[in-house]
């Protein structure tokens, strides 16, 4: 332990001064990738220093024991390092995939991303750069010591990276700052003051210890390769080592194996692999796992649309009708004017938390708050504030998905079949009196709908209109019949909406219904 | 010997606003035409009524038996008919049914209530018998959160209570009602204390006073002397002194575990108010029929303490003690940790300390964290109510978790002092109630995994 001050510094200096992501930008890919949540960005940072640490172990030794005595260093270096490399991932994967399922979802793409990582090749690289193989320059000990730390810091530099990187972003997820640089464009700028907060470091070391490299240019020089090695050992080096991990990995692969449904593997293949969690599960993977293990809902991925519904339904052998779609529908029609608020609230603008405080401001007990819980939760922004304090769904957008049904304290969300084009916009049940007096335009209960009804498909439970949609025929009776307006035939209201979109993009974003009385029955 | 008074980590120093009632003796609240007693009147399941509409009750008499472990019986507050059985606005904002009496003007007693107990009878009773007096006589907390007191008196055997502490600290602003009640009844709360102590087996009992109240402090402790295990302890005035966990901080120097109770500490913490109830329920088989409630704040005339029956609505206080025009906001309870109201037509609780009515408008609207910390310094519970509230604002209640948002009490510190004006302890109770709610959810889904048939979610 002589080198102990050198090893330190040499760990610090690769921690800070020379980071990888930081300072050398190295390894962008899953930087950038993996950085949007802390969980996931120390998982896939522990990963990285597992790989990079081998790797340097691994490729040391390959280069002080094989390729410099048979001078091919020059060479083979780079495919032999990158073969190695990939082995070690594809066991790290084999691993992460049988002791943490839930981090292997969470890195995704990104783990067999390290593959081809820049960062680990790059500490192989660094490591044969700076000499440390060289048996003239470092002892065996030594050599080995130097690559190791050099390889763990480099992981930790890439940790330490990371792990800042997505708790800034944690902390800028929800922060008002413009739309125009959300995702990536702020994920730059953020890297670019990281990374010039870093160079603060460069003055850590006094130069003369930080910098081997006009050494080990020499170094690399003295031992310049000849074709004579390469003629003679290249092809076998290859062939042995590809062999040699070829048959590990086999091994490995035998001993970590998760057994899954081939099942569950098809459909994950139909889905688009995006995790949004639209499905209402955790991720792709989950909703596949779910649709094997339980059966159930085949069309619940929203970016998949109809094909990979159609695509799970052939795997599960289940029927899909693609015409049968199915979207999210607000039961009530309290508008500002309609429901007044029974008192001020100033507090956080979000319903589930105005709705804790006397059960929120408005007077009616069963109706929309208002603040747009709903439109906050939707991943795909098919909710839209109106400015008559309703949200509105965006049917061609929405998915299903359920989170506005589980995202709204007062349970106003239904997901009804768009065939169903009659629907009752009203969820109290209160009686008629007190209804009534709270909102102009609720369920009063007054039966009318029921007696209009030819096929006895509308009924007033617990006074509330409920319509059995296995006898309902869309016929609008019930729609002309009620004196309050709550009963709305969505096919009137539909055809009005498109005709106004059409000249528009179908890109729906900009499809913000506006806030008249008529287009109230939009949702 | 410290001359430092003893004390908790964190904590701030608000105005104390309590010069306008704390010079009023408690007067009597003027008997309205109709009491409105609420079946939630303390945390824990609702009450279930046994009388019926049109009974007549007397004063005393039980109308509400308790409707689960943690819940607490109700007595009719006056004697008079039962009028009706209903829906009822509630302060604590819950959804409650109340018993509606029309006071016979009569104020009758129940046989049996408001009868001495003889001396001997009290001193012979057993820690048992006495919980049972307490349960009996529906006592609850009166600090404001109205914990059923008795199932505080009732530890596990493996958690034995060494200290019970009386909190008369008081900390909230503006409230001056466990003041006049340590000034005007003092011997009461002594009393109370020692069946408090002898109900739990504790070996000591400690009042505990905030260094405001000197004339409260020297007066209990003229009562304590020369009684042994008794004693009176000056506290540091700070907000939230009166909070129990940081109350056993400052007296005990024990610190209650995460997610732990006072009783893991050794320790019971009661009100002063709660003391003398326990006197007047077990020598006087009095039940918890009225309290003392402060009406006070910039936008009352005339800021009074008044001892009111359980059941009289706002509107009837603040009628008698005039509500100025500009008034902009009631609160019930304190204004760090009370709840706004949207009705004056709420009843008085077990649990309502004090009615404010103030003119200042509701806070701006708040801005992003400014990062300055003061929240962090301030917080009782040595928690970090900076990242719980970005946690909050961007809706990730399930971090809050790993963040130990369960150990809140929701004292309002850090909302109180926050530069940028959020609302920290919203998201906080509402981090709380979301992680509560996911808890049930993922409990509803292990038993529906477990059951064979899988049913779609919604």
């Amino acid at each position: 332990m002589d080198n102990l001050v050198e090893y330190l510094r040499l760990f610090f200096s690769v921690v800070f001064v020379a980071n990888f992501v930081l300072a050398q930008f190295l390894g962008l890919c899953p930087f950038l990738g993996v950085s949007k949540k802390q969980s996931s960005a120390v998982g896939m940072g522990f990963a990285v220093i597992f790989v990079m640490t081998l790797a340097a172990v691994v490729c040391h030794l390959l280069l002080r024991h094989v390729l410099l005595p048979m001078g091919l260093q020059g060479f083979l270096q780079i495919s032999v390092f990158i073969l190695v490399i990939a082995s070690l991932v594809q066991f790290v994967e084999m691993v992460i995939k049988k002791t943490s399922p839930a981090l292997y979802t969470a890195l995704g793409i990104y783990l067999p991303l390290i593959t081809t990582n820049c960062a680990v090749m790059g500490v192989a690289a660094l490591n044969a750069s700076s000499g440390f193989a060289d048996p003239a320059r470092f002892g065996a000990v030594d050599g080995l010591l130097r690559s190791v730390v050099q390889g763990v810091g480099g992981g930790v530099g890439f940790l330490l990276g990371m792990y800042l990187m997505s708790a800034i972003r944690e902390d800028l997820d929800g922060a008002p700052y413009p739309k125009s640089l959300k995702g990536f464009p702020l994920a730059f700028v953020i890297t670019a003051s990281m990374a010039l907060a870093f160079l603060g470091f460069s003055g850590m070391f006094s130069p003369e210890g930080s910098a081997p490299a006009p050494a080990a240019k020499a170094a690399a020089a003295a031992a310049e390769p000849t074709m004579a090695g390469l003629a003679r050992w290249g092809g076998g080096v290859l062939a042995v080592l590809g062999a040699v991990l070829g048959l590990l990995l086999y091994i490995a692969s035998r001993v970590f194996a998760v057994k899954t449904d081939p099942k569950v593997e098809q459909i994950l293949a139909a889905l688009p692999g995006a995790n949004c969690g639209g499905c209402g599960y955790a991720g792709c993977a989950a909703y596949a796992e779910m649709l094997v293990k339980t059966g159930g809902d085949v069309s619940l991925c929203g970016p998949g649309g109809a094909a990979a519904a159609r695509k799970i339904a052939e795997v599960l052998g289940v029927s899909f009708d693609a015409s049968d779609r199915r979207v999210s529908v607000l039961a009530c029609r309290g508008t500002c004017d309609y429901a007044p608020a029974k008192h001020d609230y100033t507090g956080v603008a979000d319903c589930r938390a105005a709705a804790l405080i006397h059960g929120g401001p408005k007077a009616c007990r069963f109706g929309c708050l208002g603040f747009g819980s709903c439109a906050a939760v939707c991943p795909f922004g098919a909710i839209a504030m109106g400015a008559d304090g309703l949200p509105h769904v965006i049917e061609e957008l929405c998915t299903a998905c359920g989170k506005c049904v589980t995202a709204c304290p007062r349970d106003l969300f239904r997901i009804a079949g768009e065939k169903q084009t009659v629907r009752v916009a009203c969820a109290s049940h209160d009686a008629g009196k007190e209804t009534n007096r709270v909102c102009k335009t609720g369920c009063i209960a007054c039966r009318r709908c029921e007696k209009s009804c030819k096929f006895e498909a509308i009924k007033v439970v617990d006074n509330l209109a409920v319509i059995d949609y296995a006898k309902c025929k869309n016929c609008g009776a019930c729609v002309k019949a009620c004196p309050r307006g709550i009963i709305v035939n969505f096919r009137a209201a539909r055809k009005t909406r498109r005709e106004r979109l059409a000249p528009k993009a179908p890109a729906g974003g900009a499809a913000k219904p506006a806030a008249k009385r008529e287009e109230a029955a939009v949702s | 010997m410290s001359f430092r008074l003893p004390t908790f980590p964190g904590g701030v120093h608000p105005p104390d606003c309590k010069a306008p009632s704390a010079g009023c003796p408690v007067a009597a609240a003027p008997m309205p035409e109709k009491l409105a007693v609420t079946l939630a009147q303390g945390l824990g399941a609702p009450s279930r009524p046994v009388v019926a509409v049109g009974d007549r009750v007397l004063r005393g008499q039980l109308i509400a038996e308790p409707g689960g472990f943690v819940s607490a019986a109700i007595h009719a507050p006056t004697s008079g008919k039962v009028e009706a059985i209903g829906d009822c606005p509630h302060p604590a904002g819950v959804k409650a049914h109340a018993i509606y009496i029309t006071p016979d003007g009569a104020d009758e007693w129940a046989p049996g209530a408001n009868v001495p107990a003889p001396a001997e009878a009290v001193a012979a009773l057993k820690p048992k018998e006495i919980v049972e007096k307490v349960k009996a006589a529906g006592l609850v907390g009166m600090g404001g959160a109205a914990f059923p007191t008795h199932v505080k008196l009732s530890p596990p055997n493996d958690k034995p209570i060494d200290t019970v502490i009386l909190n008369g600290c008081e900390c909230e602003p503006y409230l001056t009602s466990d003041y006049r009640m340590m000034l005007e009844h003092a011997p009461e709360i002594v009393t109370g204390l020692r069946l408090l102590v002898r109900a739990v087996g504790a070996v000591r009992g400690v009042i505990a006073v905030e260094a405001n109240k000197p004339d409260a402090y020297e007066r209990l402790l003229r009562e304590v002397r020369g009684i042994e295990g008794l004693s009176c302890r000056m506290v540091a005035v700070k907000y939230p002194q009166g909070a129990e966990k940081q109350l056993i901080k400052a007296i005990l120097g024990r610190e209650v575990p995460s997610g732990g109770l006072p009783m893991d500490a050794g320790a019971l913490v009661q009100n002063v108010g709660t003391a003398a109830a326990v006197s007047d329920a077990v020598c006087f088989n009095r039940p918890l029929t009225e309290r003392v409630v402060t009406i006070s704040g910039d936008g009352i005339e005339r800021p009074a303490n008044l001892l009111c029956r359980i059941g009289v609505s706002y509107r009837t206080l603040l009628a008698a003690q005039g509500v100025k025009t500009e008034a902009r906001r009631l609160i019930s309870g304190g204004p760090m940790m009370g709840l706004a109201q949207w009705t004056a037509d709420v009843p008085v609780t077990k649990g309502t300390s004090g009615i404010l009515v103030l003119t200042t408008p509701p806070p701006p609207d708040w801005t992003a964290c400014i990062n300055c910390g003061k929240c962090v310094e301030g917080c009782p519970a040595r928690l970090m109510p900076n990242r719980l509230s970005k946690l909050g604002e961007f809706r990730r209640f399930e971090d809050m978790a790993g963040r130990n948002v369960l150990d809140c009490i929701e004292c309002g510190v850090c909302t109180w002092q926050c530069p940028a004006k959020r609302p920290i302890v919203q998201w906080i109770r509402q981090g709380k109630n979301e992680l509560r709610l996911a808890k049930l959810k993922a409990e509803a889904a292990k038993k529906k995994a477990e059951a064979p048939e899988g049913v779609l979610p919604k």
